[in-house]
């Protein structure tokens, strides 16, 4: 059973990549706007329905649409900021979950108005390559997707540490009082982060949708993950949510192996109640209580 | 406290009673007057069945208040308790045929059980973390209930024996009894909670919900708060699930342990009014009806309209009464009571 | 404090009110009773339209099947009044009520009652999923409402109801035929070694299914190297696929909705596993597994519970046309509600009657024979014994040949052959 491993390690990163990216949006809002968005998982639906249209229509590749999804994704997360996120900045985090669950509760249903409940499929060439290195099988457009979700993390990283804006932001991050009394204008920057975290879920869910299928409630599932994942790294630590999200990736797919194929999930929510239980404000906490 | 040994015997001279003549007192027997009356009016069981559920979840929402309102420890975790209670119930019920009114007891010892066990690890937790935490537990026991499936009957379900009418075995043909058993439930968990909340253990519970560094200061023990607080609820929560269970019939675990059913009880409480007594109840008496409305009148019209009218009543709803709609509720009672009081003065 | 007098009160109030009501609803059930039949007797068989409820799941996780389904019921329905309605009742309308039990057993429980009490429904149809069957089937034999379903559970006739009808086969049923069908074609044709593996989803349906699937596997000499559950909706299939791979298995039984089975199918596919699938249905069978999977999906066999060219009289004009007015094929569980929705208007043509009693009555005896409209359940007449089960139906074996599901197996509903 053990030369199996390698291709459970494999299989559990390629699709833990996803994770990541899903949890790193998720994260980056909670850590500049101190909000849980529970409709998260939402902003991947929508990208992956902007994606499946303008396929439809155009024919162009999926991973071509990005273009067009990236800024599409990005204004719907800024406008919900602005008139909606922004209401309950200062409320308590009940009023901010209820508000993110009801919006959730929406958005799944306008999808299933608009698009019926049907499952749509992307084809594309490449989902039918496979490579295999040593006796491990690994689908091309899995890599394709982990590939986009690796890249989108570093350019969000050089934009957190390399531009004005970046820094801004994470300025606001550690202390929002402190950032508006330099002159740092956060309306502004809750919307761009609020825009950046649609943006990369919904890209996310266009890097899947190549070997993956849309619905209306295609979310649910991720946007799970995301916040196990992000609380599982420390909320608002990016690289945490990335690391937790390769993590339950692949302890995901050892407990399909070793535990059951039923029991995946619950060996990550094991896990996940474990670590957190020994380390309460998650895995790469600097210890602050 | 002095009227306590005294009111027996002033009710008895009903005369000249300053007692029963105080709207603080008369109300709300009055109140409880006419929701007695309720069967008599509402004659169609659908309607009544939908009442029931509205004191079946505002009940509900008052046990999750006592952690969630009060303490402010938000716990979006409670349909394991609920679902425990109505899992323990249905079971005993099904292998060894105890009835109901028995196996709840022990659904809601079970319930604290499995509350302290959560306790030690999510107490550590604050705000987002505390919710997300109960969330990974629901789902914890959702998998664990659907993967063994020769205790628990598995993702196929139970179903609770059927038993045409028998007080024994809390089954009824008809509406009527489920009603009173459950308002009886409600009016018990008020009055325990009203009571709580004006306890000791009350105000240390509000006084970790409004700073939890202050509490400590002052010397309150927080974990053992937090402990009782959770086991109260716990324990309330999971026998209204084993009335839920009787009542709906038929249970599985992915919906009795899903976060939709944590959401479900505590937003009667958001709704209506976060650490208060009757937040929950007149939340309940909008939250159920309005999903039960926009099912009849927008399920046949487009699929999913119904639920987004839903989630869009809700965004609104949170946005305009942050506080909970017992707020305004709450000023015009006060103001009917001035009035009801200035005027038996004048007499 | 008046808190205690409060206490006190309420509780002598309510036992009052309990032993009161208590005595008096059973009465006041009664006399409903009499007066809905007193009606009946008086209006003389005339009717301008009978109401059928429809609770077919049309929000959430059960959305695509319910919408498909519920179009099929209105099919049905406009199909009946064109034929000239019920002609006992003088030629009385079928009117459909339809509402969305969601996908929660409460939900499911309202909406079931809400078509009962308020909307006064002769006969109740619809709720696929065997979960929500399992409660509106609870509401309709306490209110006496006879409901014909297409859910396959085996639980659902195993309790002695006296109102419910399942016109589909049973679940463990599928299972059976699945495996004898691997053995009589592939095993004893083709030489293939009998080494099975069984996945199947975490939900009723899929358990269910797999229970009947081992029993018979092991009584046909199979070796069973792997028999598993998974947890349904997964995002990689990989892992799964990994461990079929290294059983060793020659004969893949998955029973799997539409997500999963095309993940699972794929991935076999590109990993490069060597083994035949024989679905368990549902996924195997709708339209976006073959979108999905292409050219793919061609030669891949499955189990289903009805099939639009199973070898019946008229159904290839009732498929035909649904295909006309919905744009997509006929799908098992839409061709089932189209046979459901029958069974209640030959029924309530029997009964000459509105009264649901009357009209279980009439079901209960009722025998859809072939040539007549709906009788297009795969097997013999639709017929239920007394547990409320179509005792005459079973399973057939499909096969994608040529972008559309034939049907090649048992040889009495086949109308295609088997391509190796």
């Amino acid at each position: 059973m053990a030369e199996i491993v390698p291709q459970i390690i494999v299989s559990g990163l390629l699709i833990g990549g996803v994770y990541a990216l899903v949890s790193v949006g998720l994260s980056l809002l909670f850590g500049v706007v101190d909000i849980v968005n529970f409709a998260h998982g939402e902003f991947l639906m929508l990208g992956m329905y902007t994606t499946y249209w303008i396929w439809v229509f155009s024919g162009v590749d999926p991973l071509i649409t990005l273009i067009i999804s990236i800024p599409v994704m990005f204004l719907t997360g800024a406008l919900l900021m602005k008139y909606l996120f922004k209401r309950v900045i200062d409320a308590s985090p009940l009023t901010q979950i209820f508000l993110t669950v009801g919006l959730q509760i929406l958005l799944q249903n306008v999808a299933l108005m608009a698009f019926s409940a049907n499952y749509r499929t992307i084809q594309v060439v490449y989902n039918e390559i496979v490579w295999n290195i040593g006796g491990v099988t690994i689908q091309i457009s899995r890599l394709i997707a982990f590939f986009i979700a690796i890249l989108l993390s570093i350019i969000l990283w050089l934009f957190l540490t390399r531009t004005d804006m970046g820094k801004a932001m994470k300025a606001s991050q550690l202390d929002r009082e402190t950032a508006k009394l330099m002159g740092i204008n956060t309306d502004k920057i809750f919307m761009i982060a609020a825009g950046i975290s649609a943006a990369i879920t919904g890209a996310a869910g266009t890097a899947i949708s190549t070997f993956f299928y849309v619905f209306p409630t295609v979310g649910v599932s991720f946007g799970l993950m995301a916040y196990i994942t992000v609380i599982l790294g420390g909320l608002g630590n990016l690289k945490g949510a990335f690391v937790g999200g390769l993590l339950i990736g692949v302890a995901e797919a050892f407990g399909v192996q070793y535990v059951g194929a039923d029991s995946g999930l619950l060996l990550a929510f094991i896990i996940f109640i474990v670590l957190l239980t020994i380390k309460p404000q998650g895995l790469f906490s600097k210890g602050v209580a | 406290m002095k009227n306590v040994k005294t009111s027996r015997q002033e009710i008895k001279n009903t005369a000249g009673n300053a007692m029963i003549l105080n709207p603080r007192n008369y109300l709300p027997i009055l109140g409880l007057a006419l929701a007695l009356l309720v069967p008599l009016i509402v004659t169609n069981s659908y309607y009544l069945g939908l009442i029931n559920l509205v004191i079946l979840f505002g009940a509900a929402g008052i046990a999750w208040n006592i952690v969630g309102g009060y303490a402010r420890q938000v716990s979006l975790g409670h349909s394991i308790f609920f679902g425990i209670g109505a899992y323990t119930t249905t079971l005993l019920q099904i292998k060894f045929n105890i009835s109901p009114w028995i196996g709840m007891f022990f659904g809601g010892v079970f319930a604290v059980l499995i509350g302290i066990l959560m306790g030690m690890s999510v107490f550590r937790m604050k705000g987002h973390y505390f919710a997300v935490f109960t969330i990974a537990y629901s789902y914890v026991m959702m998998l664990l209930f659907q993967k063994f499936r020769g205790l628990t009957g598995g993702a196929e379900g139970l179903s609770v024996p059927f038993n045409d009418g028998s007080l024994a075995m809390f089954q009824f043909s008809s509406k009527v009894p489920y009603y009173y058993i459950f308002l009886l439930a409600l009016v018990l968990i008020i009055l325990l909670v009203q009571r709580l909340g004006k306890s000791r253990i009350g105000y240390y519970w509000t006084a970790i919900g409004q700073d939890e560094q202050a509490a400590m200061a002052i010397g309150i023990n927080i974990a053992m708060a937090k402990h009782l607080a959770l086991g109260i609820s716990a324990f309330l929560t999971a026998i209204l699930g084993s009335f839920y269970a009787q009542y709906v019939y038929f249970i599985e675990p992915f919906s009795m342990f899903s976060t939709h059913m944590s959401v479900e009880i505590a937003l009667v409480a958001i709704v209506g009014g976060l650490g208060t007594v009757m937040g929950p109840v007149v939340g309940a008496i909008v939250v159920k009806p309005i999903a039960e409305l926009t099912n009849m009148f927008l399920g046949n019209v487009l699929p999913g309209a119904n639920y987004a009218l839903y989630g869009l009543i809700l965004i609104v709803a949170i946005i305009v009464i942050p506080n909970g709609l017992i707020v305004p509720i709450n000023r015009l009672y006060q103001k009917l009571i001035n009035r009801l009081e200035r005027s038996s003065d004048r007499n | 404090m008046n808190k205690k007098l409060l206490v006190i009160l309420s509780l002598v109030l309510l036992v009052v009110m309990l032993s009161l009501t208590g005595c008096g609803s059973s009465d006041q059930g009664k006399s409903e009773d009499k007066s809905s039949g007193e009606k009946q007797q008086g209006s003389e068989n005339k009717v301008d339209e009978v109401v059928v409820g429809v609770l077919y799941p049309t929000s959430g996780n059960l959305a695509r099947l319910g919408g498909a389904a519920q179009d099929a019921v209105k099919l049905a329905a406009e199909d009946i009044n064109a034929a000239g309605g019920i002609k006992s009742l003088g030629g009385a309308k079928i009117k459909l009520e339809i509402t969305d039990p969601g996908s929660t057993p409460e939900s499911t429980k309202s909406a079931s009652e809400r078509l009962i009490q308020t909307k006064k429904v002769s006969a109740l149809t619809g709720d696929y999923s065997s979960s929500l069957s399992m409660v509106t089937s609870e509401i309709a034999e306490r209110a006496k409402i006879p409901f014909v379903t297409a859910s396959i559970s085996d639980k659902l006739s195993s309790r002695g109801f006296k109102y419910f009808f399942q016109v589909s086969p049973k679940g463990s049923m599928f299972g059976e035929t699945q495996v004898r069908f691997a053995k009589e074609s592939l095993v004893d044709d083709m030489g293939v070694q009998p080494k099975a593996a069984i996945i199947f989803e975490d939900t009723t349906y899929g358990s269910s299914t797999a229970e009947g699937l081992k029993k018979t596997a092991e009584e046909l000499g199979f070796d069973i190297v792997l028999n598993e559950p998974y947890q349904a909706g997964f995002t990689d299939a990989t892992p799964l696929i990994n461990k079929i791979k290294g059983s060793g298995a020659t004969i893949l039984f998955p029973v799997s909705y539409l997500t999963d089975a095309i993940l699972i199918q794929k991935t076999t596919k590109l990993m490069g596993v060597d083994i035949i699938t024989v679905g368990g249905g549902a996924g195997y069978l709708m339209p976006e597994f073959r979108d999905a999977l292409g050219a793919d999906a061609d030669g891949v066999v499955s189990v289903a519970s009805w099939n639009k060219d199973v070898n019946k009289p008229g159904i290839e004009d009732v498929a035909t046309r649904y295909k006309e007015k919905y744009g997509e094929f006929l799908t098992e569980h839409s061709g089932e509600a189209y046979a459901a929705t029958w069974v209640i208007a030959h029924g309530i043509e029997k009964a000459a009657s509105t009264d649901p009693t009357a009209i279980r009555d009439a079901i209960a005896e009722l025998i859809v024979e072939d040539g007549m409209a709906g009788g297009i359940m795969p097997g013999g007449n639709i017929e239920f014994d007394e547990t409320g089960w179509n005792k005459n139906v079973h399973p057939v074996i499909i096969q994608w040949q040529d972008g559309e599901p034939k049907t090649i197996y048992p040889a009495q509903d086949a109308t295609s052959e088997f391509r190796k």
